[in-house]
């Protein structure tokens, strides 16, 4: 019974979702505010078919949140990281400081006590890292220069929940007795478990999860990754939890400590199904939440203290922006994204409710209007796409042309699939001469073996679209196909061939009629794996017999030419059996004719006297 | 740049096409012409193996054979010399029988050379460090077309090809593709 209540619930939300996503991306709004009105419209206000308990689901719902930012951290390594040290502290800092002191104002103003004052305005500076970032990505603006400053705010946000937790049980009223207590422990205290915690997922994720990747890799059972991978992932928010810090957090310094792992993409690939359903049932839930009988009964409060609410953040955000160098298109991305209250306040609402810092009057009518921002969001960032950019770009197209979007990734352009006896020849040489490369292998021993040369290898099955999506081939110019199974290169053509035709492809064959398989299906070059070693030889063999080094070099270049002529015209050939037998058939003989006339060609040729004495 | 309507054939040769300076300018200055079949040899033939047939069948679909090239060590860098060595003797086929343009298939023709060096042009006088005129050091080219009977046309050379400014380069560059349109227009009044 139980269990079919469950199925149900589950129905609801995905059918909801299949019928919203599509119609507000039809409008040009979305996938997130087609779950927020998807959650408004069946959650307790509009058809009640949620079930009661919203506040639970949506706190089950805000792992989606988590997995997003180990997602985000294996995005960026700590190289990375390190270069955004000042827009993180600078640009973060000084927007959680200055919209917080600009609130608390606001609240000493309407004559609120200062202790309300400061908490309202510290929980209103946070911002919604699950919508903001979740929007820029579906606009491809997460990697532009506006993306980039949006996220260190946000980052500099989700850290700083870690001290605004430890303060706002000092801000108290009522029971001053127990904020002196509290003031004591947590200090020092709470440092060292961050401290703690912090070396130990370093530790964890540095030197003994690769070990943990490769056992699991070796079983060769993909569910036994995917396992891993979430196990990891909830392992380290209930460790977070359990000392009291945000779990997004922790997971975020787990995946920065996973980005340079070779079981990066596979990662990548395994968590992002579990992310994406997470965070649309968190958006659904945040569009359940939204309390629409307050709404109905006080509509000029709401309304008022949500223009106050975005008002307030896009002036203290277009400011910052403008004084940290951001171009005009940049910064009114930058500010229109960040404009909204973010998911840790309604968790920092009821904490401050609990410890009551703050009372019922004021978190009811703040939470409406924290979720309304949240929906808001989107359709502000359609109000900026379709109204303000425009303008901005109509003013100052050359300068934003060259300083937007300037953020470069560090993909590589070239992908090496298969790092074998064959793929690691080309890939060195491709290294040796600067070039960054991805390299893919499916071999678990392989790649423990090829890593101690230094190599960034990474493990996976490369006939697995998503995990060639991760491993960059959307922005890769080129793939190398070195593996020795045909039957996998094929799979690996026509894959690659039908969902990223832009991508240049060599590879390798096992022989001739691999190639020709190859080539019909659409690679660019193929190389015979043997070929040239053979025929390497078969120079040395004239060699031994008596031809000058030179003679027999000519000889064999000639074989190969003529011998890749007639490879072209298999390709070229219909494709059925016979034809292909009497084909192979005939061209070695046409080859042994065409050569021998060609080297008597070159000898009178050569014999030629050209001052004729 | 079909061999039908094509009529000038240049036979590049630069090992370093991609830090080229002049002679790059020179390429790039009349590659967009029609009347213009380009042949790159580093790239096309990287291995040294030249094509042969394929070489000679477009000597004789063109009517003007350009050879560009750095000046190097006093000749052509190794691959043109290598394509002169392998295609260009078919010139000296004395096939019993035939006459004309069987007998002499690059009869008629003309070769120009083009070549930049990185010297002054006052270096290349009595006076200067490599003491004769830069014309003598390209008397093999000339005796080479007169023995395949080509009409010898007066080489366009450049000077100083590593120091001189882009924008003198460009201007040589636009010199040279007028005087190849010359050549053209006089092909197509004869």
């Amino acid at each position: 019974m139980h269990n079919d209540s469950f199925m149900l619930q589950a129905f609801v939300f995905l059918l909801s979702a299949v019928i919203a996503v599509p119609l507000a991306k039809r409008v040009g709004l979305g996938s997130v505010m087609g779950y927020l009105c998807a959650g408004a419209v069946i959650g307790p206000f509009g058809l009640g078919l949620m079930g009661d308990d919203v506040e639970s689901l949506m706190s089950f719902a805000e792992f989606g949140v988590v997995l997003m930012l180990f997602l985000i951290g294996l995005e960026l390594d700590p190289a990375v990281l390190w270069r955004m040290r000042i827009s993180v502290l600078g640009l973060g800092g000084l927007q959680v400081l200055v919209t917080s002191l600009l609130f608390f104002a606001a609240g000493l103003a309407l004559g609120f006590s200062w202790q309300v004052s400061l908490a309202t305005g510290s929980i209103l500076s946070l911002s919604s890292t699950a919508i903001v970032l979740q929007t820029l990505e579906e606009k491809s603006l997460l990697k532009t220069e506006s993306g980039q400053s949006s996220f260190s705010v946000l980052l500099f946000q989700d850290i700083a929940v870690i001290p605004l937790l430890a303060i706002l049980p000092l801000l108290a009223m009522e029971l001053p007795e127990l904020a002196n207590k509290t003031e004591h422990i947590p200090g020092w205290e709470t440092a060292l478990k961050v401290i703690l915690v912090v070396a130990a997922i370093v530790l964890v994720g540095r030197w003994v999860s690769r070990y943990l990747f490769r056992i699991i890799a070796e079983t060769r059972l993909r569910e036994t990754f995917t396992a891993t991978a979430l196990m990891l992932v909830v392992g380290i928010a209930l460790l977070m939890n359990e000392v009291g810090l945000s779990p997004a957090l922790g997971t975020f310094v787990a995946g920065v400590v996973l980005a340079n792992s070779e079981y990066r993409h596979e990662l990548e690939s395994e968590i992002e199904p579990f992310k994406g359903l997470l965070l649309a049932l968190f958006f659904i839930s945040v569009g359940a939440s939204i309390d629409f009988d307050f709404l109905l009964q006080h509509p000029w409060l709401i309304s008022g203290l949500l223009a106050a609410l975005i008002g307030g953040k896009m002036l203290v955000l277009v400011i910052l922006g403008r004084l940290f160098g951001l171009s005009g298109k940049s910064n009114s991305v930058f500010t229109f994204s960040l404009a909204q209250g973010g998911e840790f306040a309604f968790v920092l609402f009821t904490f401050a409710e609990n410890n009551r810092v703050l009372g019922t009057d004021i978190t009811a009518p703040l939470t409406v209007v924290v979720a309304l921002s949240m929906v808001a969001t989107p359709l502000l960032m359609s109000i900026n796409e379709r109204w303000v950019q425009p303008r901005l770009s109509g003013n100052r197209v050359q300068k934003d042309n060259n300083t937007a979007d300037t953020i470069d990734n560090h993909e590589a352009r070239a992908i090496v699939v298969g790092f074998g006896r064959f793929g690691q020849i080309v890939g060195r040489l491709l290294r040796i001469n600067g070039f960054n490369i991805t390299i893919l292998d499916h071999d678990a021993v392989q790649i423990d073996s090829v890593r101690r040369f230094g190599h960034k290898v990474f493990f996976g099955d490369a006939s697995r679209p998503d995990l060639l999506v991760s491993a960059g081939i959307e922005d890769a110019e080129l793939l190398v196909i070195s593996i020795d199974d045909h039957n996998r290169s094929m799979d690996l053509v026509r894959l690659v061939k039908r969902h990223f035709p832009h991508v240049r492809i060599l590879a390798r064959a096992r022989g001739r009629h691999q190639a020709v398989e190859l080539l019909r299906a659409g690679v660019d070059h193929v190389e015979r794996e043997s070929f040239h070693s053979a025929l390497r030889l078969g120079r040395e063999a004239l060699r031994s017999l008596g031809f000058r080094a030179y003679q027999a070099r000519r000889s064999a270049e000639l074989f190969r030419h003529y011998d890749e002529l007639m490879l072209q015209e298999m390709v070229e050939a219909p494709d059925d059996e016979k034809t292909r037998l009497n084909l192979a058939r005939q061209n070695s003989r046409d080859l042994q004719d065409l050569m021998q006339t060609d080297m008597q060609a070159e000898v009178e040729n050569q014999e030629h006297n050209w001052d004729r004495g | 740049m079909t061999a039908a309507s094509s009529r000038a054939l240049v036979i590049y040769a630069h090992p370093r096409h991609q830090t080229s300076r002049a002679c790059r300018q020179l390429l790039a200055a009349i590659s967009d012409l029609d009347e213009v079949t380009i042949r790159d040899l580093y790239e096309e033939y990287p291995d040294f193996h030249i094509n042969i047939g394929h070489e000679q069948s477009l000597l004789r679909n063109h009517q003007l054979v350009i050879f560009l090239f750095p000046l190097y060590w006093y000749s052509a860098p190794s691959l043109l010399k290598e394509w002169q060595d392998r295609v260009l003797n078919f010139a000296l086929d004395e096939v019993p029988g035939r006459a004309g343009p069987e007998q002499d298939p690059l009869q008629g023709r003309m070769l120009w050379i083009a070549t930049s060096v990185g010297a002054s042009f006052s270096s290349f006088s009595a006076e200067g460090g490599n003491r004769y005129p830069l014309e003598q050091y390209l008397l093999p080219y000339e005796q080479t077309a007169r023995v395949c009977r080509m009409a010898w046309q007066t080489p366009f050379m450049v000077c100083q090809a590593r120091r001189k400014p882009e924008s003198v380069l460009q201007r040589q560059a636009q010199s040279f593709r007028s005087i190849l349109l010359g050549k053209l227009q006089a092909l197509d009044n004869a």
